[in-house]
């Protein structure tokens, strides 16, 4: 598959201060690329280098095979951006300011329309910009990223002030695109919401990517432990320990293993269990999920189970 | 030019929207009812003693005529040209930032150097029409006075001045563009405006004003009348070339500066 965003070695440095660190990263072409890290890893200074908003100390970037140059004005066209909390002329109305970038982008009259209806803003459309909610402020914003049905989008916190209903909403809209062969580079603090969608995710730390791998290879990844509780844990262990399994107690009393065996078959254990008269009250197949392989991944505590 | 024009559109389009284009007008109307109301006391020897402050500012005009009302009409264009071309300057490039809308104008597939240029029209046709308002007004308060001594040479010669300090004024909003883009906001290059006022009055006062460009416009509107205080050649250069390097520098900033 074409490789649509490409980095080689980019970064970027305030004085001594290293905000990214030789990031090589490849999106290809149809992926949701979710770009994952803490405030301040280095995520928006990246994104901004991908749209020639500042310029990189070393490396480069490469989009369509096109080295990001801001003064490279065909690159943009294809390519819808949201970058931190949109902002709008305040003074205008949502018709208004999409008017302005239907005219810079040089678009047909009904783009406006099409991305209203798209993006449910039409009974906001002759309201200020001024006077929206931090919510439909937001799809304005993405409204304006979205109005020449770019082929290449890049989001920086998308679903930031969007409400439940909203996040599925741009969810949905994302993976037609992604469906429809649009790339998308999508970052976010929301963990979860881009483990429902994305393809491929990348995890910065400290400004370095320190884990690139296809959302597919989440599972493998992601730990997983089998927790087990019985009306007698000291004896529970002790048979578990002589029949081969390893387990040990965990602080609120549980049993927990990693072990393979135990996890792929728990009614294994829950038999033994029962035979050696301990049955078991509780038989749990925990699995990590994104936020806790990142903070894992990162070395947070929180990646604990 | 497509391009261009677009451009223009878009910030004509958020000016016509923005309260400041009005608050403007309205502050260009009031000045020359002011100076309208200070002749009129002027006129009026027994108004002037009741009224104090007012009455003896109004002796400032010296003879009360045509001439003496033109005359202090273009020493105002002096001043209050570089105040008002450097607030509207300030806004047309601050407020992409205080409003944070700066980051929508920079990937996109039209040349930052439009933006800028579209920019620099826009502030042009606007102090222009300020400008205009000024002197219109002005025209029509001097009639509503009945001043004595109105002649066309003279009106030619006033309403040449007034053209001549107005467009040197002007030349000087390319160095406030510039500051706004570089400050990232509209209070840095209100401040450089004031600076620049009273830097122009110190520079006026040990004879360096011929070649401080902020003294220049101030310094041609009353050379005529002033002894030992005339613009040379070198000046107008001076002049042109802070222009020049505020309106290349604004250019370069926008497409080489990192934008946060």
């Amino acid at each position: 598959m074409k490789d649509i965003i490409v980095t080689e070695n980019l970064s970027k440095n305030y004085k001594d201060v290293a905000a990214v660190k030789e990031i090589s990263l490849n999106v290809r072409k149809g992926e949701i690329y979710g770009f994952l890290g803490l405030n301040g890893a280095g995520k928006t200074t990246t994104i901004r280098m991908l749209l020639g908003m500042i310029k990189q100390s070393s490396g480069s970037a490469y989009i369509n095979g096109i080295k990001v140059d801001s003064d490279n004005t065909d690159l943009w066209k294809n390519i819808g951006y949201l970058v931190e909390i949109p902002y709008s002329y305040p003074n205008l109305t949502v018709n208004e300011n999409l008017e302005i970038v239907r005219r810079l982008r040089g678009l047909q009259k009904s783009s406006i329309d099409d991305i209203i209806s798209k993006l449910q803003l039409n009974e906001y459309s002759n309201r200020l910009a001024k006077n929206l909610s931090l919510g439909n402020g937001q799809r304005l914003g993405l409204a304006k990223a979205l109005i020449h049905n770019p082929e290449i989008l890049i989001l920086d916190e998308p679903a930031n002030g969007l409400d439940p209903a909203g996040i599925y909403e741009i969810r949905a809209l994302l993976t037609n695109m992604a469906n429809s062969g649009s790339t998308i580079f999508i970052s976010s603090h929301i963990l979860g919401e881009i483990s429902k969608f994305a393809t491929r995710i990348g995890i910065i730390h400290n400004g370095s990517l320190i884990r690139e791998f296809d959302a597919n290879q989440l599972e493998m990844l992601c730990q997983k432990r089998l927790i087990v509780n019985t009306n007698n844990q000291k004896k529970a262990l002790s048979v578990l320990v002589q029949n081969g399994f390893l387990f040990r107690p965990t602080e609120d009393d549980f049993l927990e293993s990693e072990n393979q065996e135990a996890i792929k078959h728990p009614d294994l254990i829950s038999a033994l269990l029962v035979n050696e008269g301990f049955p078991p009250t509780l038989l749990q197949v925990k699995e990590e999920d994104l936020e806790s392989y990142f903070l894992r991944t990162i070395g947070m505590n929180g990646g604990e189970l | 030019m497509k391009s261009f024009k677009a451009c223009l559109y878009c910030e004509i389009l958020k000016l016509k929207r923005s309260g400041i284009f009005w608050i403007t007008i309205v502050f260009f109307m009031v000045v020359p009812l002011m100076f309208g109301l200070m002749m009129f006391i002027a006129q009026k020897p027994e108004l002037s003693a009741k009224l104090g402050l007012i009455g003896t500012k109004a002796k400032l005009f010296g003879t009360n005529d045509w001439k003496g009302y033109f005359s202090l009409l273009i020493q105002m264009v002096g001043t209050i040209g570089l105040i008002g071309f450097g607030f509207v300057t300030s806004w047309v490039f601050g407020s992409e930032y205080s409003n944070r809308t700066i980051k929508d104008m920079l990937a996109l597939p039209i040349s930052r150097t439009y933006i800028v240029i579209a920019k620099f029209t826009v502030i042009l046709f606007w102090c222009l029409l300020l400008i205009l308002i000024l002197y219109l007004i002005s025209f029509i308060m001097g009639l509503l006075l009945h001043l004595p001594g109105r002649q066309p040479e003279l009106i030619y010669e006033f309403s040449k001045r007034f053209l001549n300090t107005t467009l040197l004024s002007l030349l000087l909003c390319t160095p406030v563009g510039f500051l706004a883009s570089y400050s990232r906001g509209i209070i840095g290059p209100l401040g450089f405006v004031i600076v620049t006022l009273i830097l122009a009055q110190f520079a006026g006062l040990t004879g360096l004003g011929p070649f401080f460009p902020w003294a220049i416009p101030g310094i041609y509107s009353v050379s005529q009348n002033a002894e030992g205080l005339s613009l040379v050649t070198a000046s107008y250069f001076i002049l042109l070339i802070t222009s020049l390097s505020g309106f290349f520098g604004t250019i370069l900033w926008w497409k080489n500066a990192d934008q946060h």
